[in-house]
């Protein structure tokens, strides 16, 4: 459906957006995940229309869109923050859109009625938007952007400015909204739980340029770097050397694929266990209190501490030894370039 | 059209409009003053130094606009104090009546301030009729707003602790408002210092009809240069010595507030005042608003007894004088004359003022300071120069529109476009640009953009814009009395030529009555315009 091709966005002398290549199919949901900064926003924008390509193209349906204002593609964006008009009700927010397409008032008002319906804001037309919560905010502007159908729907930090646990429950209704809707979406956020949860496959983001695309299992199996994988919260990162199959890590020695030579080694999370008589002995530091887990940080022998989740009744207090054993899958190992 | 080819044209608008009815004009003018048979002449600027006369103006221009400023601060400290520090009710309506003569009209003042000084007058015993006093009384009148709004606005925002600090610390309440709050105020008393004395420095009106032999400013003596002695060479060197006064003057305060600018901490103004606390406090606070709401409102409500005092007779002969000659018209011609150029004036500032905000807020490139400053530039010209450029510059090929109706408005125009920019501009930064991006995305063409959200968002900013302007229309005299035909006054020229004849004290009084009723209408007819809404000037 929309192909981003070999595409550029240049602010001045800073490239926000270095040579993107992407493609989506029709009803997908594709996340972009990234730090901020790494250009996520400004690659949406662009793809809206609002900002000018320095190089490449972006293309619907093989059509190529540079001689396409943005308002007359059809895409819907929900921006960060929401950018909802202050000087309209909810109804006239939602509404803008359909307007705009000259819809009929009857059809129109029977649509807004329907997305506030959606999204869970049902009878709130004539409430001003200032009055609202954050959470009531970003219904409305999903609604906004939902109204007029758009031929693709484009998230921009849709839960970012939110408290924890409104974006934990918000997040699995904006899967099941985008899997109703059969729209293609492009869902753009730093939080890698936010993107497994929503997207069908994620774009790694860093510096502008698209690092890996995978579907959130293949990610979270082999990210392609050492960098993508602290971004996805793997560590701790050591510099070890490979040799005849298998290298030797502070934790012990580990089978591996990689040529000999010196390498990068990724602990993924949960890559420890706790088990009686392990090879990793340690001394457990501190505890830290995770809901239905404790996870403790243990000063491996001579090795970085590392994390282990237990549960809370088997949490030994600080200070008691403890043996680990080390899940070798949990192991990855990247080639250092000397 | 192309996106950019409409950008073009829409800062093309406000840029034609000043090159021709502003830049042109002025550089005529110097042209004026410093070529003379199409060689380097610098006699007519050199001659305001040398010429006795020229010099005594120059010297009376500074010394009264000085005068003026130091009254005027002595005058709106107390009062901005007051209104800074104190909680009480009915602050909200002097400092709405401290506003009020911003916008009045300077012939109504200065017809106010002669039924108050002149002769039968409550203080005409002074004999203060012309001259010096009625001039600095009339300036300080209008300019008690500059210094209450600036200095007080900024009053209101300082942290009140740190005078606490300083009485903890052992300094007497004396001793803490003169080494710590006094020194803090010290960048918005500079604003507003350098505001008041330019607005003095280029007074023309109330000088004109206040004044009397040997009170001639620099505005007024470019006038009867021009009217009187018909010497252009001599008012355009009178004119370039004024630019170039403003320009030191404005590169001076510029150079001092830059240095004093100090970080402050600046706190909501909720939580700096106070009620009253003791008897003193409660005296002082209501001999300064006593004070203050009789030097303010007294004037005018003399003003309006006085007109009255002969029952209505005084209105009647406005409406049924016939038109004898041409220096007379019957006041319904003068008032249909006044508000059709009003109307025209507030288009025109509205359209190119709107236009060049536009340009102003999006971007903050050096080209949109640029203009910022250019569309800023009329405001410290003085409206008589002005005036005098366009009758310099516009009576003659290759642009003659002498005869022209549109001039009085285009001038009229030019005086309030700053404020129309100043007023618009901050709306129209006020809108998060994705919110611009959020409407083009679900549809919204550029146009539609500015429609759907630009408009209804400044609506507000707009209308007190359009009654502001509309008010400047009404009350402009300075330019106008350049370039009105004499067959088609409008209202503050014909209360001026009326002020100039012997026996006409009523019937002027009358029209002033009248002028400041109408003034009040436009200003309320545009809901309620709060003069304290208007941005940085």
């Amino acid at each position: 459906m929309l192909s981003i091709r070999d595409v550029s966005v240049r602010y001045g002398t800073t490239t926000a957006v270095d040579h993107v290549d992407l493609h989506l199919a029709a009803s997908e949901t594709l996340a972009i995940l990234g730090p901020s900064g790494s250009g996520k926003s400004t690659l949406l924008r662009a793809v809206a229309g609002l900002e000018p390509l320095a190089h490449g193209s972006i293309s619907w349906r093989g059509n190529d869109l540079a001689g396409t204002p943005p308002h007359e593609r059809r895409f819907g964006l929900m921006f960060q923050d929401y950018a909802l008009f202050p000087h309209h009700d909810v109804g006239r927010n939602v509404e803008f859109g359909l307007r705009m397409a000259d819809v009929p008032a009857a059809r129109r008002r029977a649509r807004v009625r329907e997305v506030l319906d959606v999204v869970g804001l049902a009878g709130f037309e004539r409430r001003p938007v200032a009055q609202l919560s954050g959470g009531e905010q970003q219904r409305v502007a999903l609604a906004r952007a939902l109204a007029p159908d758009p031929r693709l729907l484009m998230l921009d930090e849709p839960l970012g400015a939110l408290d924890r646990a409104l974006r934990e429950h918000l997040v699995d209704e904006l899967r099941e909204l985008l899997d109703v809707a059969d729209v293609p979406a492009i869902y753009v956020t730093h939080d890698h739980d936010e993107a497994f949860t929503v997207a069908d496959r994620v774009a790694v983001m860093h510096a502008g340029r698209v690092v890996q695309v995978d579907a959130p299992a293949a990610l979270w199996r082999r990210p392609i770097d050492p960098r993508v994988a602290q971004f996805l919260g793997f560590g701790p990162t050591v510099d070890a050397i490979a040799r005849d199959g298998a290298v030797r890590t502070p934790w012990g020695v580990v089978p591996c694929g990689a040529p000999t030579g010196p390498v990068i080694v990724v602990l993924r999370p949960g890559a420890f266990a706790v088990r009686d008589g392990g090879p990793v002995t340690g001394v457990v530091r501190s505890h830290r209190f995770a809901g239905e887990r404790v996870v403790l940080t243990v000063d491996a022998a001579g090795a970085p501490a590392v994390d282990v989740a237990v549960a809370p009744t088997a949490a030994p207090p600080d200070g008691t030894p403890i043996a680990l054993a080390l899940d070798p899958d949990a192991v990855l190992v990247y080639p250092r370039d000397s | 059209m192309t996106r950019v080819g409409v950008r073009v044209a829409m800062i093309a608008v406000p840029l034609a409009f000043l090159a021709v009815f502003f830049v042109y004009p002025v550089a005529s003018i110097v042209g004026r003053g410093v070529v003379a048979d199409g060689s380097l002449d610098l006699a007519p600027v050199a001659d305001v130094i040398a010429d006795g006369h020229l010099r005594g103006v120059l010297w009376f221009t500074t010394w009264q606009a000085t005068v003026s400023t130091l009254l005027t601060l002595v005058v709106g400290l107390p009062l901005a104090a007051a209104l800074a520090q104190f909680e009480f009710r009915g602050r909200e309506v002097v400092r709405s009546l401290v506003a009020v003569p911003f916008v009045l009209p300077t012939v109504v003042v200065a017809t106010a301030f002669t039924a108050v000084l002149g002769r039968g007058g409550p203080l005409g015993a002074l004999g203060w009729d012309r001259g010096v006093a009625p001039i600095l009384a009339a300036h300080v009148f209008f300019n008690v707003a500059v210094v209450v709004r600036a200095v007080g606005g900024f009053w209101a925002n300082l942290d009140p602790h740190q005078v606490d600090a300083a009485r903890v610390l052992g300094a007497s309440r004396t001793r803490a408002f003169v080494s710590v709050t006094l020194p803090r105020l010290a960048p918005a008393l500079a604003a507003a210092a350098t505001i008041v004395f330019l607005f003095t420095f280029t007074s023309f009106g109330v000088v004109l009809l206040l004044g009397g032999p040997g009170t001639s400013t620099l505005e007024v003596e470019i006038y009867l240069q021009t009217a009187r002695f018909l010497d252009l060479e001599a008012a355009a060197g009178l004119a370039i010595v004024q630019l170039l006064a403003v320009i030191a003057v404005l590169v001076v305060s510029g150079r001092f507030q830059a240095e004093r600018a100090v970080s402050q901490r600046l706190v909501g103004r909720a939580s700096t005042a106070r009620p009253v606390r003791t008897g003193t406090e409660r005296g002082a606070l209501v001999a300064t608003l006593v004070a203050a709401v009789a030097f303010l409102g007294g004037p005018l409500l003399v003003l309006v007894a006085r007109s009255l005092d002969g029952g209505l007779d005084s209105y009647r002969a406005l409406v049924r004088a016939p038109r004898r000659s041409a220096s007379f018209v019957p006041l319904d011609e003068a008032i249909r004359n006044s508000l059709m150029f009003a109307a025209a004036a507030t288009a025109i500032a509205l359209v190119v003022g709107t236009l060049a905000a536009v340009f102003v807020a999006r971007r903050t490139s050096r080209s949109s300071r640029a203009l910022d400053l250019l569309v800023m530039l009329p405001l410290g010209t003085s409206a008589v120069t002005i005036g005098f450029g366009f009758l310099v510059a516009l009576d003659e090929p290759p642009l003659d529109l002498r005869t022209s109706r549109w001039l009085i408005p285009i001038a009229h125009a030019l005086v309030a476009i700053p404020f129309v920019v100043r007023i618009v501009v901050p709306a129209l930064r006020s809108i998060d640009p994705r919110v611009r991006d959020a409407a083009a995305v679900l549809g919204a063409s550029p146009a539609r953009v500015w429609r759907e959200v630009d408009l209804p968002i400044t609506a507000r900013a707009l209308t007190v814009a359009a009654g502001f302007a509309a008010a400047i229309s009404l009350g402009e005299f300075g330019a106008t009395i350049f370039i009105a035909r004499p067959d088609v006054p409008t209202v503050p020229i014909a209360i001026a030529r009326l002020l100039g004849r012997p026996g006409n004290f009523g019937t002027a009084m009358a029209m002033a009555t009248v002028l400041m009723a109408i003034t009040a209408a436009v200003v309320l007819l545009v809901d309620r315009v709060r003069i304290r809404d208007v941005g940085e000037f």
